[in-house]
C-alpha cells in the first residue's frame, strides 16, 4: 500500500513537473550570477588573508612581501608553510630598573628615598 | 520532454559546472553517468565530509591548530598532481586524483573548523560551535586534534577509496544517486554557503562592535 501511495506521488510530481514550463536557460543564468556572490566572496577572504600574512610576518621580522607573494601563489599551501616557519614573535625586552648612585659612598639606591640607605648621607 | 531524473542530473551537472572542468576523461563513470565534478574534486568534496567525521577525536582544552606537518603532507599530494600536469610535466590518473583529493578534504575540514571561531560570533552558531577549540591560538603547541583524529581520517580516505573505486565503472544507478547528492550538497555548503555565513558572521560582529562602541 505504501508503495502504491509512493508511486502515484511520483507520478503526480511527474505530471505537475511536465506541466511547468521552465524556462532552463534563464533560470541557469540567474543561479550562474547568484553563485557568483560566494566567488567573490571567497576573492575577498582571500585577500584579507594575504594581507593579514603581510602584517603578520613583518610583526615577526620576516620578509611580508615574500610571505604575501607565496600565500597569493600557493594559496592554502602558502599559509599552512607559513604557519608552520614563521618565527616566534619579538617580546619586548624587561624595562631596565631605575637606579641612582649615592654621591658619598657609590653603591646603587632606589630614586625615590631622601637619605641613602647605606651610608645616611642626604640626598638632594 | 525531460524526466524528473533528467532534470536532476542537469541540475546536478549545472552545479558541478560552476566549480568543476567536467573533463570526461578525468570524471568517474558511475551508474551509466559521469558524476558531476571530476575524480579530484569528487575525492575533495567527500574528503570533507569524512573530515567531520574525525572531530569527535579533537581536544577541547587545546587551542593550538591541527597538527600543520600533517595537515601539509595531506594537502599537498593534491596541489602537487594538479600542478605537475597542468606544466605539462606528466598526467596524472583518475585514482590518483581520487585519493589526494580525498585527503585533502580529510585534512582541509579540521583546519576550516579551528579557523572560523576568529569571527567572535560564530560561537553563537548552535551544535556547530560544540566543536570549535576553546580558543584560537596558532603558536600554540599543544594541537587541538590529535594524531589519532588524523589516523582515523587517513583510514576513512583510504576506505573511501577503495568503495569510490570499486563503484567507478558500474552501471549500477544507485551507486551515482549515492554520491551525486553528497557530492552536489557539499558544493554548496562549503563553496557557496561558507563564504555567506563568514560574511554574516563577520558583519554581525562589527554591527555589535559598532553599537557597543557607541
Amino acid at each position: 500500500m505504501t508503495n502504491c501511495f509512493i508511486n502515484k506521488l511520483r507520478r503526480t510530481a511527474i505530471g505537475v513537473f511536465k506541466m511547468i514550463p521552465l524556462p532552463i536557460e534563464q533560470l541557469e543564468w540567474l543561479l550562474g550570477t547568484i553563485c557568483l556572490i560566494p566567488i567573490l566572496i571567497w576573492f575577498v577572504i582571500a585577500i584579507l588573508l594575504c594581507v593579514w600574512v603581510y602584517r603578520d610576518a613583518e610583526s615577526r621580522g620576516m620578509s611580508g612581501v615574500l610571505w604575501l607573494i607565496v600565500v597569493l601563489i600557493a594559496g592554502i599551501i602558502g599559509l599552512i608553510v607559513y604557519l608552520i616557519v614563521r618565527k616566534e614573535k619579538p617580546t619586548a625586552p624587561a624595562p631596565a630598573p631605575v637606579t641612582r648612585i649615592c654621591p658619598n659612598c657609590g653603591r646603587s639606591i632606589p630614586p625615590e628615598v631622601k637619605f641613602c640607605p647605606h651610608c645616611g648621607k642626604e640626598l638632594a | 520532454m525531460p524526466t524528473l531524473e533528467d532534470a536532476i542530473v542537469h541540475f546536478f551537472n549545472f552545479i558541478g559546472r560552476l566549480v568543476c572542468h567536467q573533463i570526461p576523461e578525468r570524471t568517474l563513470w558511475i551508474g551509466d553517468r559521469y558524476l558531476p565534478v571530476c575524480a579530484r574534486c569528487t575525492g575533495a568534496y567527500l574528503g570533507l565530509y569524512i573530515g567531520y567525521l574525525i572531530l569527535p577525536l579533537r581536544r577541547k582544552e587545546e587551542s593550538g591548530p591541527p597538527n600543520l606537518w600533517i595537515t601539509l603532507l595531506m594537502t599537498a599530494p593534491m596541489i602537487v598532481d594538479a600542478t605537475t600536469q597542468l606544466i605539462g610535466f606528466r598526467t596524472s590518473t583518475n585514482e590518483l586524483r581520487l585519493m589526494t583529493g580525498l585527503l585533502f578534504g580529510v585534512a582541509l575540514t579540521p583546519l576550516l573548523v579551528y579557523l572560523l571561531p576568529i569571527i567572535p560570533t560564530s560561537r553563537k552558531l548552535p551544535i556547530v560551535h560544540n566543536f570549535f577549540p576553546k580558543s584560537v591560538r596558532p603558536d600554540d603547541k599543544k594541537s587541538w586534534l590529535s594524531h589519532k583524529a588524523f589516523g582515523l581520517g587517513l583510514t576513512l580516505a583510504i576506505a573511501s577509496f577503495f568503495v569510490i573505486n570499486s563503484m567507478s565503472g558500474s552501471s549500477n544507478e544507485l551507486f551515482y544517486w549515492l554520491l551525486s547528492p553528497l557530492i552536489i550538497t557539499s558544493v554548496v555548503l562549503h563553496i557557496f554557503l561558507l563564504p555567506i555565513l563568514v560574511l554574516a558572521l563577520s558583519a554581525a560582529y562589527l554591527i555589535k562592535k559598532r553599537i557597543k562602541r557607541g
